[in-house]
């Protein structure tokens, strides 16, 4: 894991979008699936970037690069599943961070790995107030909603959120995700129904157990 | 805890810090005093989640993340936990009902930083 942090951080940190597609198609090549490409490799690649910021090794403007070679890294990424996949017709699913938090790759390989396996998905990005947030919600009609948020503090959001996404008429899952989620537990914010998830295994987990299928007045 | 009492520490703790070091002032301008402000703003945030958590675990941590981040940017760890305590200060005299909760965990943080530092 430590080999591909080093190895895709500095290729993000070019800007390098092609060698960086190219060190991770390699490993789709070899076999390797979604969940070992997100976990090992491109999240490796984004913590190796973190701790080059946190030591002052790296500036605010090639975090920044990095992000968004990264963005592009998964974008195309999904493109190329896409490929191998049937249209998709059945439960939906809406990602997006909580109010002012800005870190978005992680939810972003979540909605790809709920895609991957024939959600319908909408990915809205980073900071999404709950009014809005809200508002969508109402006219999509989502099946579950996963919020994600990646500042301790930032965790004072979710009570809000979680009560008004629960409460909606289609009563839709709320799923509450982020890197704390593996140090720290946050139940107290959530109900009995809010689901936390400490990282991408248990994503995907959850989303084995609970395929899409068609549409149905049956909830879970 | 109130945005008025929020601001009223971080008031308190920032004129303290400057009052006593004027030379950062010379040094990084109001742009330095605006940062002082945000980071005692985000030290209140943190504190204030971990209470809640009943986790002061996280405050130590966010200590440790945020000791390292200063240090490696020509910092010393005396200028966080200097921070910390005037921080101590300040709930003692404007938060006096909660003070005893957030001066515990101020005092675990300042104390593992303080080991970290010695080993």
């Amino acid at each position: 894991m430590h080999e591909h942090g080093a190895a895709l951080a500095q290729l993000l940190l070019e800007g390098n979008q092609d060698e960086a597609w190219e060190y991770i198609n390699e490993y789709r090549k070899k076999g390797k699936d979604s969940l070992y490409i997100y976990e090992h490799i491109i999240t490796a690649g984004m913590g190796h970037i973190g701790s080059l910021w946190e030591t002052n090794k790296i500036s605010v403007a090639d975090e920044h690069l990095a992000t968004s070679t990264c963005d592009f890294l998964l974008a195309r990424y999904q493109m190329e599943k896409k490929k191998e996949q049937n249209p998709s017709n059945s439960k939906k699913a809406m990602f997006l961070c909580v109010e002012s938090e800005q870190h978005y790759l992680g939810i972003k390989m979540a909605s790809q790995l709920f895609s991957e396996a024939g959600w319908t998905t909408r990915f809205h990005g980073p900071n999404l107030p709950l009014e809005y947030a809200k508002k969508t919600a109402v006219d999509w009609q989502p099946d579950v909603i996963c919020l994600s948020f990646s500042i301790l503090y930032h965790a004072e959001h979710l009570n809000p959120y979680i009560a008004e996404l629960e409460k909606l008429p289609n009563r839709p899952i709320v799923m509450i995700g982020g890197r704390l989620l593996s140090h720290y537990e946050f139940s107290r914010y959530g109900s009995k129904k809010t689901i936390f998830m400490k990282n991408l295994e248990d994503v995907r987990d959850w989303i084995k157990r609970h395929p899409p299928g068609v549409k149905s007045s049956v909830s879970y | 805890m109130t945005i008025t009492r929020r601001n009223e520490i971080i008031d308190e703790v920032t004129q303290g810090i400057y009052q006593d070091f004027p030379v950062l002032l010379e040094k990084f301008g109001e742009r330095g005093v605006e940062k002082c402000r945000e980071d005692n703003g985000h030290h209140l945030k943190h504190l204030e989640t971990a209470l809640f958590l009943g986790n002061p675990q996280s405050f130590i941590d966010y200590a440790h993340w945020l000791d390292g981040i200063l240090t490696s940017r020509g910092m010393a760890t005396e200028h966080l936990v200097d921070n910390f305590c005037r921080l101590q200060n300040a709930f003692t005299k404007h938060e006096r009902a909660n003070a005893p909760k957030y001066n515990e965990i101020l005092e675990s943080a300042i104390h593992s930083l303080k080991k970290g530092n010695d080993s």
